[in-house]
This record gives structure tokens, sequence and C-alpha cells, in this order.
């Protein structure tokens, strides 16, 4: 009887370790003063405004094949714009991490294709985002696999309602590509908790 | 006859879409410019003293086309 | 008897502790599985869709000390009695003329050139082309001459001079950089002024 009643009180509390476990992760439930949930936000999204112009589909129209860099349709050196810009949300209250990488469709090669990554912008905050680079702000050739390029700081780590803006350029190398077809190469943007 | 145009215009933006046509010829030209200068030859005309002493020598060109005649004088 | 029951109270709180201690580790391990497994990777994907401009072109070379002419070539003090005059600041290693061939069309094209036959200048105008550069690698362009190394009276009729190579059909940025360097035999030509247009093509083959 007692050593029933002992199995009993010990089974009961290892439910109630995994359900605090389980609750902490599905629900992120807190209960203050009894009342209010918080949903988990952990999410990617495509941002555009005046100065940030695509998201999807990035266009390369026409590039002149006597030069050796050419930014995407309505670009031009130091216009102070970006091609895509994504914004990254979090309230998980843990590091997360922005990783990059690029497909290409043969004959175009990845060597061909470069991208600009500067220090993210914090949007609740209203300043830039505390966290770090992977590298300094630059152009790279874009990897074919994914790639931390930013890790979120503290202020990221919670950045709700508006999280933290993420903006990208991208700049082609045309020469030695033949007029007249259709080239291609998708981009994909990873927000992770894995470094 | 309505469809058989409609079949031809298609045909035709087929046929102007799959063909290759050639870019046209690209061109340069340079414009040689020359000058021949003449030669004077051995053959002259004569010699003969100048009345303020100077000599004078005439001289021919070697084709005579045209005939001309060159006198060179030296200051003494 | 004392002895027996404290045995028996003993085994049994060794026992507690062990499930205890045991239902412990296995509560830490669900915890640790159960935060390790919240947050799923999130992904956004844009598309490149690039495409080129058509080129296909010729052009003087401007930009070399070593290429002294280009669209005026003069040879102000040719002598008839040589064969060997050269243009107007010729120097050995300098050329008088360099033109550029650009294409991205993925075509063979050929360079061609002709003089107007009815100059006086016709078969006493003589040209030298070497092998043309690659100006991408700065190695030899990998296409033919037809003409080599010597002298050549300059064509009355467009003639090839050099079909392109493999690596030629698509040369961008720089192109293919073909010299010519002219001479005239001044042999029978009447002393004074004469002129000659030369003209260079670059054709596609389709």
């Amino acid at each position: 009887m007692h050593t029933k009643r002992n199995n009993i009180a010990l089974f009961s509390f290892f439910l109630f370790l995994v359900f605090v476990a389980r609750a902490g992760a599905d629900t992120a439930t807190t209960q203050a003063d009894g009342t209010f949930d918080v949903p988990q936000v952990f999410s990617i999204a495509f941002y555009t405004d005046s100065n940030v112009l695509y998201s999807t589909g990035i266009p390369f129209s026409g590039m002149d094949s006597t030069k050796t860099w050419v930014y995407a349709d309505g670009r031009n050196e130091g216009d102070g714009k970006s091609d895509t810009g994504c914004v990254c949300s979090s309230n998980l209250g843990v590091t997360w991490y922005l990783k990059i990488h690029a497909e290409a469709t043969p004959p175009f090669s990845l060597d061909k294709i470069f991208y600009y990554f500067g220090q993210p912008w914090n949007r609740t905050l209203g300043a830039p985002a505390d966290g770090q680079l992977a590298r300094s702000a630059n152009w790279y050739n874009l990897p074919g696999s994914p790639t931390v390029i930013y890790i979120a700081g503290n202020g990221d780590k919670i950045n709700t309602p508006d999280g933290t803006l993420c903006t990208f350029s991208f700049a082609i190398n045309p020469s030695q590509l033949a007029a007249n077809r259709l080239y291609n190469c998708r981009i994909v943007y990873t927000l992770t908790t894995s470094a | 006859m309505k469809g058989t145009l409609v079949e031809g215009m298609f045909f035709f933006l087929a046929v102007c879409f799959f063909t290759d046509t050639a870019y046209p010829d690209e061109r340069l030209t340079s414009i040689i410019t020359v000058f021949v200068k003449p030669v004077l030859s051995c053959e002259y005309g004569g010699e003969g003293m100048m009345s303020n002493g100077n000599m004078w020598l005439n001289y021919r060109t070697q084709d005579k086309t045209p005939a001309k005649l060159y006198t060179v004088t030296a200051e003494i | 008897m004392k002895n027996r029951k404290t045995n028996k109270y003993q085994r049994k709180e060794v026992s507690t502790m062990k499930k205890l201690m045991m239902v412990m580790v296995m509560g830490l391990f669900a915890m640790a599985i159960a935060v390790s497994a919240n947050a799923a990777d999130q992904t956004q994907q844009s598309t490149v869709n690039a495409t080129v401009g058509g080129i296909f072109s010729l052009s003087f070379v401007t930009d070399d000390a070593n290429v002294i002419h280009s669209n005026l070539i003069p040879f102000s003090n040719v002598d008839p009695s040589t064969s060997e005059n050269y243009s107007d600041g010729h120097a050995e290693g300098k050329t008088d003329v360099g033109l550029v061939c650009l294409s991205n069309h993925g075509s063979t094209w050929k360079l061609k050139v002709e003089m107007n036959g009815g100059s006086t200048l016709f078969h006493k105008l003589l040209f030298n082309m070497g092998q043309p550069t690659d100006r991408n690698t700065s190695s030899g362009a990998s296409g033919s001459r037809t003409y080599g190394d010597d002298w050549y009276e300059v064509p009355a009729t467009s003639t090839v001079l050099y079909t392109s190579g493999d690596y030629d059909k698509i040369n961008t940025p720089y192109g293919v950089e073909a010299t010519l360097t002219f001479k005239i035999n001044g042999a029978g030509l009447v002393p004074g002024s004469h002129t000659a247009t030369v003209t260079y093509t670059m054709a596609e083959v389709v």
C-alpha cells in the first residue's frame, strides 16, 4: 500500500515534469495572475517598400555583357535601396540565426552572382539590431549550402511585434553569358534556431 | 478561310521565333593617305655660275613625268 | 524481530530514493527533448531571372599606346625607291590598327578586309596580321588566320583574315583584338598624293 502510493506519486511527478517542458515549447504559455496566453512567434516574411524593391522575383533584364558588374532592374550604385528584405520575428527568447544559400540552374553558376548584407534593423526598437554579422558587410558570392550570415543579439531574441529587418542587394557578372536566353537562380533565406 | 489565316499567322510567328538570324555585318574603315616624295636623279641639265658667284645645277626627275626642271643653287 | 523490521524499512527507503532519482532524470530528459523540439526552421525564397542583351560589334582599339592609328593612317614620306615604307610614327613593336571584335551570340564570326581596287595604291599597299589576342585571357585567340606571318597585298574584294574559334563565340566583356600593320611599296608610284580606303568587316556565320 505504502509502496503503491509512492509509485503513483512518483509517476505523477514525472508526468508533471514532462507537461511543464512540453507546455513551455508548444504554447509558450505563461500564466501570471491567472489569465493571458502569448502565442509563439517564429517567422520570416518578405518586406517591401519604396526602398526595398523585390521579394519572390528579382529581375536582371537585358544585362550588358561588356560589363562585369550589373545590378537588378531599377538599381544603381549607391542608390540607398535594397533588392529584397526579410523580417525575422521571434518571441522565443533564444538565439536565432539567419542563413542564406542559392541554387543556380546551369549554365548559370554561383560564381556569377553576388550578395550584399549589412547590419539588420530592429523595427520594434527603431534601432540597428544588436546581433552579429557572420562576415563584415561586403559583396560575397552566394553559397551553395545554408550559411549563417547573422546571429541574433539579445534584442532580437524577443523582437515582436515588428521584428528584425534584414535587407539584401544582388549583382551579377554577365561576361561569358550568351545573349537572348533566360538564366535562373533560386535564393533561399532560412530562419533557424540551429547554428 | 478565317481558320487558315489564323493558322498561317501562327506558323509565320513560329518560323520567325525559331529561325536564327545573323547579326548585321559590322564595318570600319581606315583612310590611307600617302605622299610620295619626288626623287632627284643624277640626270641634270647643266650647271653654271650665277652673276653673284653662286653655282646653279639643273636636274630632271628620273621618270620625266611630268617633265620638271629643278634648279639647285648653292651659296658659296 | 526488531532488526528485521528496521531492515525492511531501510530497504523501502532505498528503493524509493532510486525511483525518485530515476524519475527526475527522466523528467529532465523529457524537458530537454521538449525544448529542443520547438521552432522549426522558417524559409523564404527569391528567384533571380536574368537575361543578357545581345552584342556584336567591331571597334578600333584606342587604349593601347602600341596601336598608333585607327580610321586615318598617314604615310607622308613615301620613298619610291624602296618597298619598305611604313606609316608615320611606326616603330618596332607598334602596329597601325587594332580591331576589337565583340560577340555574345554564340556563333562563328569572320574578320575580313578589302580596299577600293581603283586606288593607285592597289597592289602597293600590303598588310601583316599576327594571331589575334583574346583580351579576356591575354592569350592567343582560339580561331584561325587565313594568312600566315608575312606581308600580303590588301585585296580588292572582301577577304577573310580570321575565323573565330570556340572561345571567340562568346568573348565578352573584352573581346578579341586583331592588329594590322601596313607598308607601301613605293616602286612605280608617282610623286604626290595618293589615297585608299581599307574596309574591315566582322560578319556572323549562322
